[in-house]
């Protein structure tokens, strides 16, 4: 099913027909903001499929809480932090989320402008998804949507320390990761050169 | 905040990151949406049928206490009122019977008292309410009174009693009792008003009666109804009792007297109305 959208309306008039409860307006919001939102709710679940459940989740608590939003911040912020409140629900629920793995420290330190020329955004995605949900979602929360430690200790309910402790070891964990990653590229280039 | 170069690898390439979901995701999506929306119609149908059925027993509530209320009239004055017609099959039928026995016997002469009596009886007041035998166990009588709308006018009536009269017929029983001209809108009448007043039985009191409305949005039909039967009952009582007819007649007349008490004539009449 393709979603038709109708670009006529502003974002004001889009919320005002949703608190209206305009079917048409609703479907219309879906359809915009739908992409953004999977994208958050992949990056925290890990993997697709409970991204959808989470992200029609979040639309619907959009479509019931929308007259909460009274203009203040952008809709698309608002949008997402429900996003990501209901990721971290379904996390809480369905993972052991701060699990202590033993990691070892990697000596060597990957390529990151190389990298960043070689990789694409599946690959940094599925690189993310491979850490322990705990890891994953304070590296998302502290490194991607720009939360403090603080304020992810208060949204998670766990201490300063422990979010920076789990920062650390997904730090390591990915480190490790992008090194493979850098191997095996250098690995095909070599290769192709021998060819 | 220190900025460490692999968040900012990772923060660079996937905070623009946008999935199209997948149909299934966008079916589901829209089933939901037409779900919430089947409740919201279903809650609001709920919400007007409970609305509708407040409102109705409001207006049923309303009709009821207006009603009652209806029911409470004053009389503040009279006026000469002349007998009504009867639009009871039965009662009708009751009072040619009467008047058949009534008429006196060929080679009888018609005496001071036989006239008084049939004046007393064409010329109806307010008086004749204390007529009214005192034992009617008839509690729903005590503030209900019907005056129909008069037809004639009075000058009408006089003219015709005159006619009768030179025709040295019975007078005052006609086969279709005549009203005097006017419109009542409304009468109060209670038991205590019907038993303690008198009037002498060959007395015509011409007396006027004012009848005030006692609320004007109310529906006055239900103690016009009450009203009729009352002119009836008032005029089979007062000729059983005063005039000189044969046993047998009387009897029937009381008869017919208390069968109409015991039919409750209120909703006969409101049944025929319906």
């Amino acid at each position: 099913m393709r979603l038709r959208i109708n670009k006529s309306l502003s974002e004001g008039e889009l919320v005002k027909a949703c608190k209206r409860l305009d079917k048409g307006a609703q479907e219309h919001l879906f359809s915009k903001y739908a992409p953004v939102m999977l994208g958050i709710c992949r990056r925290y679940t890990g993997n697709i499929h409970d991204a959808e459940d989470v992200m029609i989740g979040g639309f619907m608590k959009v479509f019931d809480k929308i007259d909460q939003y009274q203009g203040a911040g952008s809709f698309e912020g608002w949008i997402k932090r429900i996003m990501i409140n209901d990721s971290l629900g379904f996390l809480r629920k369905n993972k052991s989320m701060y699990l202590e793995v033993d990691i070892e420290k990697a000596n060597e330190r990957p390529d990151l402008n190389k990298l960043d020329a070689a990789l694409d955004m599946e690959d940094l995605l599925s690189i993310i998804s491979e850490l322990p949900p705990g890891y994953r979602l304070i590296f998302n929360l502290y490194a991607i949507e720009g939360y403090s430690h603080k304020e992810i200790g208060v949204k998670l309910g766990i201490t300063e320390s422990t979010s920076k402790s789990q920062l650390s070891r997904a730090r390591v964990i990915l480190k490790k990761k992008l090194l493979d990653a850098e191997k095996m590229l250098e690995g095909k280039i070599t290769s192709h050169e021998d060819k | 905040m220190k900025t460490n170069k692999l968040d900012d690898l990772f923060k660079k390439k996937l905070q623009a990151y946008e999935v199209q979901p997948s149909d299934h995701a966008v079916e589901r999506m829209m089933g939901k949406l037409q779900q919430r929306h089947r409740y919201i119609w279903i809650q609001r149908l709920m919400v007007a049928a409970g609305l509708l059925l407040l409102g109705a027993g409001t207006i049923w509530l309303a009709d009821v206490f207006v009603k009652t209320e209806a029911d409470k009239i004053v009389v503040v004055g009279s006026e000469k009122i002349m007998n009504q017609p009867i639009e009871n099959e039965v009662l009708r039928s009751e009072m040619q019977s009467f008047e058949e026995n009534a008429v006196l016997r060929s080679g009888e002469k018609e005496t001071a008292s036989s006239s008084a009596i049939a004046k007393s009886t064409i010329v109806t007041d307010d008086s004749d309410l204390g007529k009214l035998p005192v034992n009617i166990n008839r509690p729903d009588m005590e503030n209900e009174a019907k005056v129909k709308d008069v037809k004639r006018s009075e000058e009408q009536v006089e003219g015709y009693l005159q006619e009768r009269k030179e025709e040295q017929q019975m007078p005052v029983l006609v086969s279709e009792p005549v009203i005097a001209s006017r419109t009542v809108p409304e009468v109060e009448s209670s038991a205590e008003d019907m038993q303690t007043s008198i009037v002498e039985e060959d007395e015509v009191v011409p007396i006027k009666i004012v009848y005030k409305k006692t609320n004007d949005s109310q529906d006055i039909e239900p103690i016009k109804k009450n009203g009729l039967f009352k002119k009836g009952y008032k005029k089979i009582a007062a000729v059983v009792d005063r005039m000189n007819i044969k046993d047998g007649a009387k009897d029937r007349l009381r008869k017919t007297r208390d069968d109409l008490v015991a039919m409750n004539p209120v909703k006969i009449f409101s049944k025929e109305e319906n």
